[in-house]
Formats: structure tokens, C-alpha cells, sequence
């Protein structure tokens, strides 16, 4: 569906992304994991087409490059800010925006209803977006996007800001567009919502893809050693290793006195795995 | 929603061009701070300085000639003291000259000093009395009477500080009696003039200062009256009309008018620069470049939005002083090239300045700075005349004053369209580079 073949950028000596091939396949949820200054969003920014890369090519199908116009209308684009006039209405904006992408007339009214449906909006529609809170702004950010029924959704840190309930929503959301057909790639910092929804996930890393794969795969290549904990009234004791029950055999387990915990390895720990515990500013 | 792609999605670019002019507009509209600078601040100052000035009241610096006949080192020192009062802006010329100025209404005022006016004015005890001659267009009755007080004033001061001069009264008295020895008259007779003229000048200075006492002692700021000699005539002005050519403003709305309408393009191109950044910062700029549209239709339909503002308010403003403030349009062809090139002009300069902050403080900062010195040096805060020549010659650059020229030049000064294409070129050229710049800077800064 995406194909990226050698993507380079550099901002002079700085290379923001380096040598990236990645392939994405129709209606997959792809999550792009990676910490602040990885390459993600630059990523992003050239499969939406907002610059140019120094190397490398990215196409949509057999739509072309993300740089023509025309191939942009197969991808939608949801930025990290709250992309949104906040002195005009949800209508307002969804019309703007519709009119961009061309829509009229009928079409647009029909997408701008189905865009409202979709942020559950409806009801305030014709209300000023600077008087909504965070998640209905962030409901309204991700519907305008929709409004041209993209094959491509680009969401960059989509649930940054919003309450627990809003944040469902949200995932909800976008768990029906993948049912719909949609292909996603979603850039997120919380490792749960990317474990949650994302069929595919690439961890990225000082402009380079360092792997991907599912969870289940990526878990399984950089997870490391299960945690088996054992509380008792001397106290807790802790073993890691690769296979727990190798692991279970050598404890002295009393299930009437004892507690007995396994944690397997979890995205988190293939993160940091990969791209190391050092601060990142 | 199914997960086709919705069809059919084509849009034009003057649809897009118009969509964005009309969400410029939407979000003007919605911002009341913004939409009082730029309608109601310009419409409050058309008609504030239209009525501050339309009641004949003193003006600060009257633009006078003056004929130097004489050119003597007295008359030379009166005029030198004339210009110290910081009432009038003196312009030396020949009489004929001075008349024309007049006449056109580039000289609200001619001052003629003929020969024989730095002798008068020396000879204190001589019965002859200094004389100017003072030429102003009969109507302008308001400028006739506060140039024929300043002048008295002036004479009046000039003689006080005379009589103060023990020297010069001493050297005038001996001449004096020089004369009435050298005199084939009877002596009692020509004494009893020259006394007569003495007692009547002292009295007069004796009332004048005890007024002044008067006023001091009660705080108040002397008062030009007070310097005047009650009761004796210290200069004898004629007053001759000259008739001005009908070129000039019908009132005080019609040069006022001008200068709202700069302030209203100044608060419309602040508001629109600030739009590329503010569109930036919130991300809607990023959403518009990831759709089907390309970086000039953004550009375009950025410009296409404020100079249709542009156009409205400068037409509301028109309007307004029309229906309202009796001013007339003296050739609407004029008007409409001004007001087209006006709004050309300001567009690409709004264009350029816009691409050039990084932030909103900094363009906000970056556009003020810009549009004030315009302002300045253009006639859009001080009326031209009353500037420093340093000043008036840099406005000459200014996009501001080829505005205000053109907009008085289709209001009052009676200019042709070959006189306003001139102003009108150089604004279109603003225009057309503003925008050739501001596109070129923009590709450059959002592909990076």
C-alpha cells in the first residue's frame, strides 16, 4: 500500500532519517515507536508530502509520490498540534477543509455530517472550536482528516493532552477505521495504546528503522528475560530469565504461604531494549 | 462512512483561492480586536482629525512665504524671529513665486516685507510705521486671522524689547534731537510729536506689562493679546486676496479621510502578516500543505483575502466620508486606480512580511516596526509640511505617501490618471515584488 524505499533527510549535519525502507500493508494499524528526535515525525511529514526528501522514494500504490497533489488526496493527515480554526465553528472548519479537498456542494455536506458522526460532534456543530475541550478538539482533529475518506490515515501523537475517556474514544475511533478498510500509521509515546491497536509496530531510532514487526515478534527478538517474583514472609525475591519454567523449577514454591508473579517482557522493555535508558532531551 | 475514497475530488484553483480569501475573512470578522483596527480605529481617526481640524482652529506650523524687498539685516532678523515662534514654517521666495505656492494651496500664506521695512523698524520714535503686506485666499479667513495676530504679536514683542534697549532708545533719542536742530520747523512744535509719540508708546507699554503682571500672578500662560501694544499700532498690515485655485481640500474630511485610510490598511496588513505564522504555530498550515492544494494557491488565496478587505474598507471608508462628511470625489477614475493600487501594493508588502517571522511576537514586532516608519515618513501620522525635511524627503519612498497622494489626488488635488500613475506604478511594483518575494521565501521555508 506504502512503499518507502531509502528515505534520507538531513537538516545540515544533522540526519534526521537515514537509509528507510519500510512496507505497509492495506489496512494495517502501523505503529512508528521511537523517542523525542528519532525521525518519526520528519517521517511523517515527508509521507504527507510536507517536504521533500534528500533521497530515497515513497509511493502510495499506484497512486505515485506523496509530493504530487493529486496522490495526497489517498492520505489523510493528522498533526501533532490541534490543526483547527478555533474562531470558526466544527462546521466551519469541516467545510474549509472539505472545500481543500475538494468537495461540493452535496458531497461535502454529506461529509461534513458523517465527519461530525464520527467526532461525535453533532450536537455541537454550529458552537465556536475554542469553547470545546481537549478531547472533543482532538475527536474534531482526527474527523477532519476523514473527511475525504483517505486510503492513507497519518496520525502523529493523535492522543496527546486528552482525558482517559476521550483517549478510549479515540482508539475506538480508529479501531473502526481499520475495520473500514483504512491503512494507519500512528506515532505514539504510550506503549500501551501502541500495544493495544497497532497490528505492526517499527521502532525507530536517530533517523533509523531498528526493527519491526508485530508486538508478539518484537517481544519475542528484543523482550529479553521474564520477571518471576516471589513473595513470601522473607521478603520478595526475583529471577529473570528466557523460559519461566526452566525459571519455576528451581524455586522452593510453598502455595500455601507463597505468592507467585510472572511479567513477561512487554513493548516497553523492547524499547528500551533498543533505544537504550539514556535521557533524551 | 465506508472506506472508499470519496468522489469526485477535483477543485479548481480560483475555488480554492476563494475558499481560503473567505475563511481569511470569516476569522477577521470573528476577531472583534482586529476588526475595530481595522474599520473602526481608521474611521475614528478620519473623524477625529476632520473635526479637530475643520473649526478653523490654530495650527501648529502654518507653511508661510515671505518676499524679503527689503533684505536688510533687520528685516532678515524679523523674519529670523517670525520663524522662532514655532507657528509658521517660512519658505524664502521671489513674489511671484510665492504667489503661485499660494494660489495652488502648497503655501497657506505670503508675507511681502518691502523696502524701507528694516528702516521703520529700527527708527522707534519715527511716526513711520513698519509695513508688510499679507496674502492669503479669502477662504481661508481662519489662516488670514491667526498669521495677521502672529505678525502684530510679533511687531508688538519686537518693539517692547526696543524700548528695553537702553542703547538703542538712547541712540534713537539723540538722533532724534539731532533732527529737531537740523530741523527748519518750529522746535515746540516737532518736540511736542515726538513727546506726544513718546508718552503714547510708554502707556502703552506701561498697560501691556501690567496685564502680563496681571496673568503671571494669576498662573496663567501669557497670552499673545497681552503682548500687543493697546491703543498704538506697531506694524500696519495690508491684506490682499488670493484667490486659490479650486484644487484645494473642500474641508478637513478630505485630507483626514486620506490618512484614516492609511490607518485602515496598516491594521488590515498587520492582521493578515500575522496569518502565515499563526496558521504555522497552530498546524492548520501543515494540515493545508498535506491536502491537494499547492504552497501558491495558500499564498494566493492569502492575498486574494486581503486585498479584497483591502478594497472593502477602503470603499466603507469612502463611502462613509461621501454620505457623511461631505467630502466629494473629484475624479472616480482616480479613486479607483488609488484605491486598486493601494490595495495591490499592500498585499505583497503584507506577503513579504508575513514569510518573514518566525513567530507571532516577531512578526507582530517585525510588521509594526515597518508600517510605523512607513507611516511616519509617509504623512500618515504628521501632515507632510510640518516635518523635518529630512523626513518629508524619506517619505517620499514610502508606500504610505504614494497612498495618501494618490487617494488626496482623486479627492481634492485634481490629478489626472497620467498624475496618479506614478504612485499608482509604484505601488503595483510593491505589489507585484511583495509577492514574488514573499512566494519565493515561503517555497523555501516550508520545504526545508
Amino acid at each position: 500500500m506504502l512503499t518507502i524505499k531509502g528515505l534520507r533527510k538531513a537538516y545540515g549535519d544533522l540526519l534526521a532519517v537515514d537509509s528507510l525502507d519500510l512496507s505497509l500493508r492495506e489496512g494495517e494499524i502501523f505503529g512508528f515507536l521511537g523517542p523525542n528526535g528519532a525521525g518519526k515525525t520528519t517521517t511523517i511529514a515527508m509521507i504527507a508530502g510536507l517536504m521533500e526528501q534528500d533521497a530515497g522514494e515513497i509511493r502510495l500504490g499506484d497512486a505515485g509520490a506523496s509530493t504530487d497533489p493529486q496522490t495526497r488526496l489517498q492520505l489523510g493527515y493528522v498533526p501533532q498540534e490541534l490543526a483547527l480554526y478555533g474562531p470558526l465553528t466544527a462546521r466551519e472548519n469541516l467545510q474549509f477543509f472539505g472545500k481543500m479537498l475538494g468537495l461540493k456542494s452535496r458531497a461535502l455536506k454529506q461529509a461534513t455530517d458523517e465527519a461530525l458522526q464520527l467526532a461525535e460532534l453533532t450536537d455541537r456543530a454550529n458552537d465556536r472550536v475554542d469553547t470545546f475541550s481537549g478531547g472533543m478538539k482532538r475527536r474534531l482533529n482526527l474527523a477532519v482528516a476523514m473527511l475525504h475518506r483517505p486510503r492513507l490515515l497519518l496520525l502523529d501523537e493523535p492522543t496527546v493532552g486528552v482525558d482517559p475517556q476521550s483517549r478510549n474514544a479515540l482508539l475506538q475511533g480508529i479501531l473502526e477505521l481499520r475495520e473500514r478498510g483504512h491503512t494507519i500509521i500512528y506515532t505514539t509515546h504510550y506503549m500501551e495504546e501502541a500495544q493495544k491497536i497497532c497490528d505492526r509496530i517499527g521502532i525507530m531510532d536517530h533517523g533509523r528503522l531498528l526493527s519491526v514487526g508485530t508486538v508478539k515478534e518484537l517481544i519475542h527478538a528484543h523482550g529479553g528475560e521474564y520477571e518471576i517474583i516471589l513473595q513470601n514472609e522473607g521478603g520478595d525475591r526475583s529471577i529473570r530469565g528466557i523460559n519461566p519454567l526452566h525459571a519455576l523449577q528451581s524455586l522452593d514454591f510453598h502455595p500455601e504461604n507463597d505468592l507467585l508473579s510472572i511479567k513477561p517482557p512487554d513493548l516497553e522493555q523492547v524499547f528500551l531494549n533498543l533505544t537504550g535508558r539514556a535521557l533524551r532531551d | 462512512m465506508h472506506s472508499s475514497t470519496r468522489e469526485p475530488l477535483t477543485s479548481s484553483t480560483t475555488n480554492i483561492l476563494w475558499s481560503i480569501a473567505k475563511n481569511d475573512w470569516l476569522l477577521l470578522v470573528r476577531d472583534k480586536t482586529a476588526l475595530f483596527f481595522t474599520l473602526g480605529f481608521p474611521l475614528l481617526i478620519a473623524i477625529f482629525f476632520g473635526a479637530a481640524f475643520s473649526g478653523g482652529g490654530k495650527s501648529a506650523l502654518l507653511p508661510l512665504a515671505v518676499v524679503d524687498q527689503d533684505k536688510t539685516t533687520s528685516s532678515r532678523a524679523w523674519i529670523e524671529a517670525l520663524e522662532d515662534t514655532d507657528a509658521v514654517k517660512i519658505t524664502l521666495l521671489a513674489e511671484s513665486e510665492a504667489r503661485e505656492k499660494v494660489r495652488k494651496g502648497k503655501m497657506t500664506a505670503m508675507l511681502v516685507i518691502p523696502q524701507g521695512f528694516g528702516a521703520a523698524r529700527e527708527q522707534i520714535f519715527d511716526p513711520l510705521v513698519p509695513q508688510v503686506q499679507l496674502g492669503v485666499s479669502p477662504n481661508n479667513k481662519a489662516a488670514g486671522g491667526i498669521l495677521n495676530g502672529l505678525l502684530m504679536a510679533q511687531a508688538a514683542k519686537d518693539m517692547q524689547q526696543a524700548m528695553g534697549d537702553t542703547s538703542k532708545v538712547l541712540t534713537e533719542t539723540d538722533r532724534n534731537i539731532q533732527l529737531l536742530k537740523e530741523s527748519d520747523e518750529d522746535a515746540p512744535e516737532s518736540l511736542q510729536v515726538f513727546l506726544d509719540k513718546l508718552r503714547e508708546m510708554l502707556a502703552a507699554l506701561k498697560q501691556m506689562e501690567a496685564s502680563r503682571a496681571l496673568q503671571e500672578k494669576e498662573g496663567k500662560e501669557v497670552s499673545e493679546e497681552t503682548n500687543r501694544f493697546p491703543g498704538f499700532t506697531p506694524l500696519i498690515i495690508h491684506m490682499t486676496d488670493i484667490q486659490k485655485q479650486s484644487s484645494g481640500p473642500q474641508n478637513s474630511y478630505a485630507t483626514s479621510f486620506p490618512q484614516g485610510i492609511v490607518w485602515g490598511i496598516l491594521g488590515i496588513v498587520s492582521a493578515f502578516s500575522l496569518s502565515l505564522v499563526s496558521e504555522t504555530r497552530q498546524g492548520t498550515m501543515a494540515r493545508l500543505l498535506s491536502m491537494p492544494v499547492s504552497r501558491r494557491q495558500i499564498l494566493g488565496g492569502k492575498a486574494l483575502g486581503c486585498f479584497l478587505t483591502l478594497v472593502t474598507v477602503i470603499s466603507i471608508l469612502m463611502v462613509v466620508g461621501v454620505a457623511f462628511f461631505d467630502i466629494s470625489i473629484q475624479n472616480p477614475a482616480v479613486l479607483l486606480l488609488a484605491i486598486l493600487a493601494s490595495a495591490l501594493g499592500f498585499t505583497g508588502l503584507m506577503m513579504l512580511l508575513s514569510v518573514l517571522g518566525k513567530t507571532e511576537k516577531s512578526a507582530s514586532g517585525m510588521t509594526w516596526a515597518v508600517l510605523m516608519i512607513m507611516a511616519m515618513t509617509g504623512g500618515g501620522m504628521i501632515p507632510l509640511f510640518a516635518m523635518p525635511r529630512w523626513m518629508a524627503g524619506l517619505g517620499q519612498f514610502s508606500p504610505v505617501q504614494w497612498t495618501v497622494m494618490s487617494f488626496e489626488g482623486a479627492l481634492w488635488r485634481q490629478f489626472s490618471v497620467a498624475e496618479v500613475l506614478p504612485y499608482a506604478l509604484m505601488l503595483a511594483l510593491l505589489g507585484a515584488g511583495g509577492f514574488l518575494l514573499g512566494s519565493y521565501l515561503f517555497e523555501r521555508k516550508t520545504r526545508a
